[in-house]
Formats: C-alpha cells, structure tokens, sequence
C-alpha cells in the first residue's frame, strides 16, 4: 500500500504517461504499416501491373509484327517482331524484381514458357521461305495457340496484382482506422483518468485541507487535541500528528511559564 | 450511503480481471502473428492502467456494505461490457461501434447472439478474447473477483447478496463463503473435462477450448459459421448436448452428484421435473419433424435434441436450420428460450425453478379458492418456500414479461417484423441468443439497425443482472 502522497502523484502520472505512451507505439506501428502497404501497392504491384500491361501490349505487337510478314512488309514485320521480344523480356524481367505474392513466381515462369514457347513458333515461321498460303496454315497450327496461352499467363499475373492492390488498398483504409482508434480511445481514457484524479485529489488533499482548517478555526486550549478526523496514513495524517505535538510543546511551555 | 471510492477500487479490481484475459489473448494473437495483436494489446494496458489506478489511492476496505455490493455488481457488469468491446472496435472489420458493443454485452452474459456475417475470417487471438469473454461472464465477474479477494466476511457476503440470488442459495447445503469455492470447482471442472473430451472427438485444441468455454458457460458463441453443424459429428454432439444440460443444473447439485452426495440433481424434484420438461420437448418435437417429413426417426431425434437442449439451457449452439421447422415446433422452442435453465446453473432467463414455483403458486392460490382456511405451502425439494420469497418470484416474473413485451414493441416499432421483434427479445433478456425469423439459429443480429442493437444489448443485461437488481438499484438512486 502506497502511503505517500507524492509517490501516489507520481504513480499516477506515470500510468497516464505509460497509457499515451502505449497509444503513440500503437498508433505508429499501424502508420508503419499504413506505409508499407502504401509502398506494396505504388512500388510493387502497380509496377507489376505495368510490366504485365506491357508484356500484353508487346505480345499484340508482335503477333501483328508476324501477321505484317506473312502479308508480305516482311522487314517492317521482322523489326516489329524483334522491338516487342525486346520488351517482353524486359517486362518480364521487371516483374521479377517485384514479386510479392507467393504465387507469383510460378506465374511469371509460366509467362516465360509460354512465350518461349510462341517466340519460337514465331521465329519458326519468319525462319521459313516466304509462301503465303503455307505460312497462314503454319500460323493457325504452330503460333495461334501458343500466342493465346502467353496471353492468359500474361492476365493472370495481371489480376493477381490488381486483386493484391485491392486487398491492399482494403488494408490501409482497417490499419487508418487501427492506427486513429488508439488515439480515440486514449483521449476518452484520459478523460476518464482525468476525471478520476480530481475526485481523488479532492478527496486526499482538498478535503483534508479543509478539514484541517476547520479544525485549527475552531480550536481552543481547553481541547487538549486537535481532532481533523484524518483517517489516511499519508503526510496530512503527519502533518495532524506535529500539530498536535506542537499543541502539547507550547501548552507544556505556557504551564512552565505559569509555574 | 454508497462510500464511491470503495465502489471504484472494486470495479479497478474487475478492470484487472479482464486485462488478465486481455493479455492472454494478445499472447495468442502475438504466438500467430495476427494483425489484432496491436488492438489485444492496447486494450490490456489501458484496461491495466484504469484497474490499478484507484488501488494506488484507495486504501484496504474491511467491509463493505449490500448496497455498495449491489452498486459494484451492476456498474461491474456495465463496465465491463464496455472494456470487453475495445479490441472490436480498434480492430474495426465488421465490428462497428453498435456491433461491437453488441457482440460484448453477448458474450459477457452469456447470451451468444453475434452480429458477424463470418466469424471464421477473425484472427485466432480476437476468436479467443471473444470466448474469454463468455467464460468471465459465466459465472459473473463478481465471483471470479471473489475468487481472488482475500475472504473478508463483510465484503464477501455483500457481493454474495448481491450476485446470487435468494432462491439459488437454497440449493447450496453449505455457508456461503464455501459456495463460490463450489461453484468455481464445478466450473472449471467442467470446462476441462469437455475441452479433453472435444480434442479426442477431433476438434483442434483452440476449437475444443473456445467451445467448451461457450458451453458450460451456456453462451454458444462458436469459432464456426455453421456452429457446431460445422462439424457434422454425432459424437461432438453427443458431448455438447450432455455438458449444455448439465451447466444449466444448480452447480450446487452439480458438485453433490460429483462428490456423491445423497441430495443432487438425480433426487432434487425440480431438476427431474426440468429434465422431464426437457425429455417431453424433444420427444414432441422429434415426433412432429418425423411425421412432417422433414428428416427420418433418427435425424429427427438427433436435431430435435440438440436444439430443445441448446434453448432449454440457454447455450444457443447450433446443429439445424430451425426457422424452417413446423409452427408447433418453433412455439415449443419459444417456450425453452422463455423458460431457460435453472437458478445456480450459468443460464440466464426466468429460469425453471421460478416456473415450477409459479405453478405450484397458482394451485396454491386455487386451493385457497376452494378452502379459504387451509394452510398450503410451495415447497421447493421439502424446503418451504416463504411468502415474501413467493411473492419475489411472482413480481419477478411479471417484470421479466412486461420487459420484454416493451422490448418486442420498440422493436416493431423500428419495422422488424412481428417475429423476429419477439424472438429476438426473448432470445436477449433469456440470454438465449439464437431466435428465429430474420434472428434464426443461422442467421445474425447484423441486419437489425443500431437502435435495435442498443436496446437488445440493453435487455440481455437486465437478463443477466435478473432484472430486480437494476430496479433496486435505480429506486436507491432515487431515494437519494
């Protein structure tokens, strides 16, 4: 049991410290987490959302880079071919270095053999002498199929990263809450705590105070003692008790001097 | 007069006793890596803090008086209610500020009523503060503190008064100051002995703990959507059904027929009644879903069982779609969910011994008609029953009707349909927690708006706290 006053003070201040304190670390770590999702979704998977919609976009072009070549603009076919399977790998490569979902890794090998896959095919057809009958059946039986799949892998990868960027933007708005819920429940806590402390205060140091006072306006000698009707063991009770001793000192010195 | 600074160091201790569950609960959360172990945490140490902050000031109490025991106990249970919804609602998901209070009050008293349209997505740790939540409740977190006070006569016989009521006392063949000893061995006796059982019928640890908390507690919050349908086990049933029954028993006759006492629940007559009263109810219903065709003999019993048990004692575990069943079924379901278990036993409600009184009064009464100068008596297993305790029994029970009577309106009054207003008042004050219509065995309270959840959150408590102890409580205020 805590009998000093002052100690009761500094206890007390220091549970509402430790209480603000814990609702600060609280709310940090959930504006922490606020910031990695943050950075999740813009860094990695909008980046992979880009790559793949890259990939997409050079797969198209260099299915029309094929389709130019056995029209017969087979140069401007050839070179569309080569820029997209530049950016292909690229992108693939991009979305290597951005991996955050664990099924990732598994799509984007399943990208990279589907579209070594129709590359080859590809390369097959331009690698032939130019006949166009000939290359528009090798087209539906070597490249069509192999160029849909890549395409599908491709989508995959992609709406894994947007279903992630939603989870994710789902996230941040709970962790806002988490994060600003701490502060809300401290600031009514504190009200409460605050509310709380002056009931004690007036109970423990107002209250005796006055009774004190009271006590000491309506004393006289013939009393004997002073009675403040302090029941708490703390330094009001001390302060009753060397009143009362310096009561009997100077009544003992007023005998000696009637004496 | 109510000393209030011997009132605040007492709900401080209640504020510790949660805190204790609260920090168990983010060890949980903290063991799997959860994203509720911020909000478990949090939680435990503001409730920490404002438990300890007024035993730095108040000194030690040697005795306090009934009507400071009956203050703590109705502020206790308030308070509590309050601090148990903190991590819900700094969690956030579904738990807005009405569902969270809502789902608190549910679970500590007792009541199993969920606002949650999926329970499973719920992280280990806050799954578990939820059951804690039916476990404090079961046996009132007045007793638990008892449990940890220091035995100051003063101080434990006015919480005793005002936690356990008259009626319950008689059952208990001890002193009182060995009755929350008793009821504490019962509990947790109980609680071990389904959660072993629960593990070697197949359910994980954590299910088989959580479950068993919800049951003996007769709470029926479950880790499962589908409640114990989940499971599809006959056996896990099996087990459910008999620890319901047995913790909505006087814990008093629980504990003489597990030390082998001549008086216990096998030779007390109003607990053969209730388990007569129970057995007629599932064979009846049984019946009808048999000839009704809504499942074979043995199903039907299986089903039948199950739910006439589960609403009988208040637990509201889950095997069937009840809401479908014939009318004759659902009315002899209501009337379980109005009569509930008995006094001593975790079950809320009016309770079957207040019911098998009231008919033993009425013929009383109608005797009397007949022979104005016979002298009859309501007796309660030889004991008889005194006219001050009668007359309790028979303003208790008006109350309880006139509660929820005004409940079913104001809900009906915000546009819930007639059905579900009533089932889901009755469900609440009898701390049942499953009604039917829109509130059925499957179905939530989510829909409902929050009004709605405030007053229902409102009736179980006055369930929990038996009514009386609030009225006592607002006419001593008003008389000051």
């Amino acid at each position: 049991m805590i009998r000093s006053l002052q100690n009761k003070m500094v206890l007390s201040l220091f549970l509402l410290i430790l209480m603000l304190l814990a609702a600060a670390v609280i709310s940090t770590l959930e504006f922490r987490k606020i910031g990695e999702s943050v950075d999740r979704v813009l860094t990695n998977n909008y980046r992979s959302i880009e790559a793949a919609k890259k990939m997409t976009d050079a797969l198209e072009r260099e299915n029309s880079g094929l389709l130019l070549w056995m029209i017969g603009d087979r140069d401007a076919g050839l070179d569309t071919i080569l820029s997209s399977h530049t950016i292909i790998r690229n992108a693939i490569r991009e979305a290597k270095k951005n991996i955050t979902e664990a099924d990732a890794p598994r799509l984007i090998s399943n990208i990279t053999e589907a579209y070594g896959h129709y590359h080859a095919s590809v390369l097959a057809i331009t690698g032939n002498e130019w006949i166009p009958e000939d290359a528009k059946e090798q087209y539906d039986r070597e490249a069509q199929e192999p160029f849909f799949r890549a395409k599908k892998a491709v989508n995959k990868l992609m709406m894994l990263n947007q279903e992630q960027t939603y989870r994710q933007s789902c996230s941040i708005q709970e962790s806002s809450r988490r994060a600003m819920m701490p502060a809300f429940v401290s600031i009514v806590v504190a009200v409460l705590f605050s509310l709380l402390l002056y009931y004690f205060i007036r109970l423990y140091f107002i209250r005796p105070v006055q009774h004190l006072t009271e006590s000491i306006r309506e004393y006289y000698p013939e009393k004997g003692r002073l009675d403040a009707g302090i029941v708490s063991r703390d330094e009001f009770k001390s302060l009753e008790e060397e009143m009362n001793k310096l009561i009997s000192r100077l009544l003992h010195k007023r005998e000696q001097n009637n004496e | 007069m109510v000393r209030y600074r011997v009132v605040i160091k007492y709900l401080g201790y209640i504020l510790l006793f949660n805190a204790l569950f609260l920090f168990i609960a983010a060890m949980i959360s903290f063991a799997h890596q959860e994203n509720s172990l911020n909000a478990l945490l949090f939680s435990a140490v503001v409730t920490a803090i404002m438990g300890s902050f007024p035993q730095i000031f108040v000194e030690k109490i040697e005795e306090i008086s009934f009507y400071e025991g009956l203050t703590i106990s109705v502020l206790g249970w308030i308070l509590t209610c309050v601090v148990g919804m903190t991590p819900y609602i700094i969690w956030g998901g579904e738990f807005t500020l009405a569902n969270a209070l809502f789902e608190s009050v549910s679970g500590y008293t007792t009541t199993g009523s969920s606002t949650l349209t999926n329970v499973e997505i719920l992280p280990k740790g806050l799954l578990f503060w939820r059951s804690s939540t039916t476990f404090i409740g079961g046996v009132g977190i007045i007793l638990f503190v008892l449990l940890v006070l220091p035995e100051k006569k003063g101080v434990q016989s006015s919480f005793y008064r005002s936690e356990v009521s008259d009626l319950s006392k008689m059952s208990f063949r001890t002193r009182s100051r060995h009755i929350v000893r008793i009821i504490a061995t019962v509990y947790f006796s109980l609680i071990i002995a389904e959660t072993i059982l629960l593990k070697i019928l197949g359910m994980s640890f954590f299910d088989a703990i959580c479950h068993s908390f919800s049951t003996i507690a007769t709470a029926g919050f479950s880790t499962r959507n589908l409640s114990i349908a989940s499971y599809n086990n006959i056996w896990i049933e099996i087990v459910i059904m008999i620890f319901m029954l047995v913790s909505s028993m006087h814990f008093g006759l629980v504990y003489a027929t597990m030390t082998r006492q001549k008086f216990n629940i096998f030779t007390s007559r109003p607990t053969r009644a209730y388990m007569g009263v129970i057995v007629a109810g599932i064979l009846l219903v049984t019946l009808q879903l048999t000839h009704e065709k809504f499942f074979g003999f043995g199903e039907s019993l299986r089903y039948a069982s199950f739910q006439v048990i589960s609403l009988a004692s208040t637990t509201g575990l889950v095997t069937a779609d009840t809401s479908v069943w014939p009318v004759f079924s659902i009315i002899l379901l209501c009337y379980f969910t109005i009569q509930c278990g008995m006094v001593g036993s975790t079950a809320g409600g009016i309770k079957f011994d207040r019911i098998y009184l009231f008919f033993q009064s009425v013929s009383k009464q109608l005797k009397l008609i007949l022979h104005p100068n016979g002298v009859y008596a309501v007796k309660m297993d030889k004991q008889v029953i005194e006219q001050d305790l009668e007359l309790q029994i028979m303003v208790f029970i008006l109350l309880y009707i006139v509660t929820f009577t005004i409940t079913t309106l104001l809900l009906a009054a915000m546009g819930i349909d007639g059905m579900t207003a009533f089932s889901a008042s009755i469900a609440t004050i009898g701390n049942v927690g499953p009604g039917f219509g829109e509130v059925s065995s499957f179905g939530n309270f989510a829909h409902l708006p929050d009004a709605a959840k405030y007053l229902l959150s409102a009736n179980m408590l006055l369930g929990r706290l038996e009514i009386m102890n609030v009225f006592a409580l607002f006419m001593m205020a008003g008389r000051k």
